[in-house]
């Protein structure tokens, strides 16, 4: 499951025009304005935006680097403005604070973050943007020269193909100071994983009623669309108390006995694996808490 | 009716004992405390999180997250946070203490943990974290500089050292985390 893979910094990384300015150079177009403007972009978050520095057409907005320690490696983030009308390529970014600098992409492959270095140069269309942002794609400051503590600010400059070099004064801070979510999965619910349900019900539920709710047959019925489900109180009374004799399970009548949940399982427990299976199998529409299952478990 | 009842009870009846950590860990703490995971917290619920210092993105942002939920669950709440680090070469405890004080981390009831790399590794294992060294660069100077890509999980233990839930870390909300730990015991 775990594997352990080394690439070394050879030609595949050397050859990319975007990355890999060794030094901090100084520019003759030294241009770092700061402006506040109220941001329009989004009705919900009216931010004051921040202009770090511009060169040309290009506005560099709301840049900064994470605190790290002197040797260590610092995220930085901006969001790229062309508000020229010809496209501009970002062809590298440099800082007098460390040895070199990259820009990287995080990617959630089945939750594993994982961290791409960007091989082809950054084209921003003209009036388009690119946001670096945590949870996306961030620059990274490698090596640095000294500690980066929250407050200071970085010299970082960044060189475009038409605009030339801007150079850049950002302040470094902590990522909970700047109110920026990582969206990269919007849309997605985030759910916690019942993880104790999820566990009782292996242990205990899954021999007869199956992984997938199937059931077994003519013998155990199936969860999985279960009508059964639906009444909140009959099924925490099953789980607690069992039930033997007839029952009717979406048309079908089934005759056996379910043992109830057994009693090294407290009523947490109980409850979790009641909302595992109403969440996974039923419709999701209610849930059973502790208290619950106190008071419909026969003394 | 018998028949199927005793059927049922047989397969089901090995598996009787709870899930829990059956395996104690023997770590560090950012303090240079020698401490047993989890037994050395049996008692406080846990909120552990997966980090490397060297991380440049999402450990940050995660431990932001959890900077907000400490916040958020107020002093009165005496939920432990863990820090363990995926990286123990070069995170030792004076490192883990160093990020400690540039991240804004309160060590009174958040540690940062680290160990030797088979402890550690067994014990990802038995939590299903994952992670690989990504990249790696060598410097003129010979120094080497990786990162590791990893899972993104904050895990929340109960008083008993059993895990109740997991969350994706970065997309941590601190109103719903806290909720779990309320119910919880």
């Amino acid at each position: 499951m775990r594997f352990h893979r080394e690439f070394g910094s050879g030609a595949g990384l050397s050859s990319l025009i975007l990355l890999l300015l060794l030094t901090g150079c100084s520019s003759e177009k030294k241009r770092n304005h700061g402006e506040d403007k109220q941001a329009g972009k989004s009705a919900a978050t009216a931010r004051t935006e921040k202009k770090t520095c511009i060169a040309g057409n290009i506005e560099i907005i709301d840049m900064w680097l994470s605190p790290a320690v002197k040797g260590g490696t610092s995220g930085g983030y901006c969001t790229i403005r062309n508000v020229g009308d010809q496209p501009d390529t970002l062809l590298g970014v440099s800082s007098a604070e460390c040895s070199s600098v990259q820009i990287h992409e995080m990617v959630d492959v089945k939750g594993v973050m994982t961290m791409r270095e960007l091989k082809n140069p950054v084209v921003i269309a003209p009036g388009e943007t690119f946001t670096l942002k945590p949870g996306g794609h961030h620059l990274m400051f490698m090596g640095l020269n000294r500690e980066l503590g929250a407050g200071r600010q970085a010299r970082v400059q960044m060189r475009f193909a038409n605009a030339g070099d801007a150079e850049c004064s950002a302040p470094v801070q902590r990522p909970g100071s700047v109110k920026q979510t990582a969206d990269a999965s919007s849309g997605e619910k985030k759910e916690a994983t019942n993880t104790m349900g999820m566990e009782v019900y292996a242990r205990y539920c899954r021999t007869c009623h199956r992984e997938d709710g199937s059931g077994v047959g003519e013998i155990f019925p199936p969860l999985a669309g279960s009508d059964f489900l639906k009444d909140k109180d009959r099924t925490i009374d099953v789980i607690v108390n069992g039930l033997s004799g007839p029952v009717t399970v979406n048309g079908k009548e089934y005759n056996g006995v379910m043992s109830s949940l057994p009693s090294i399982y407290d009523n947490e427990q109980a409850a979790a694996v009641i909302n595992y299976v109403v969440e996974k199998f039923g419709d999701g529409s209610w849930d059973a808490t502790a208290s619950d299952v106190e008071a419909i478990r026969k003394k | 009716m018998t028949v199927f009842a005793v059927g049922c009870t047989l397969l089901t009846g090995a598996c009787s004992s709870g899930p829990d950590l059956e395996n104690s860990f023997s770590l560090v703490d950012e303090q240079g405390n020698h401490v047993q995971f989890p037994e050395s917290y049996r008692g406080r619920k846990l909120v552990l999180s997966f980090i490397y210092t060297h991380c440049p993105d999402v450990c940050l942002t995660t431990t932001a997250r959890m900077i907000e939920l400490r916040e958020r669950l107020g002093e009165e709440n005496d939920a432990m946070f863990l820090s363990i680090t995926l990286d123990p070469r070069r995170d030792s405890s004076n490192v883990l203490r160093e990020y400690a004080r540039i991240q804004g981390i309160d060590t009174r009831n958040w540690h940062l943990l680290t160990g030797d790399k088979e402890t550690l590794d067994s014990l990802f294992d038995r939590m299903d974290v994952f992670y690989r060294t990504s990249f790696m660069q060598h410097g003129d100077d010979g120094t080497e500089v990786y990162f590791l890509d990893h899972s993104d999980i904050i895990a929340v233990m109960d008083s008993r050292g059993i895990v109740r839930a997991e969350f994706k870390g970065t997309e941590l909300d601190p109103d719903e985390v806290a909720e779990v730990i309320d119910e919880i015991s």
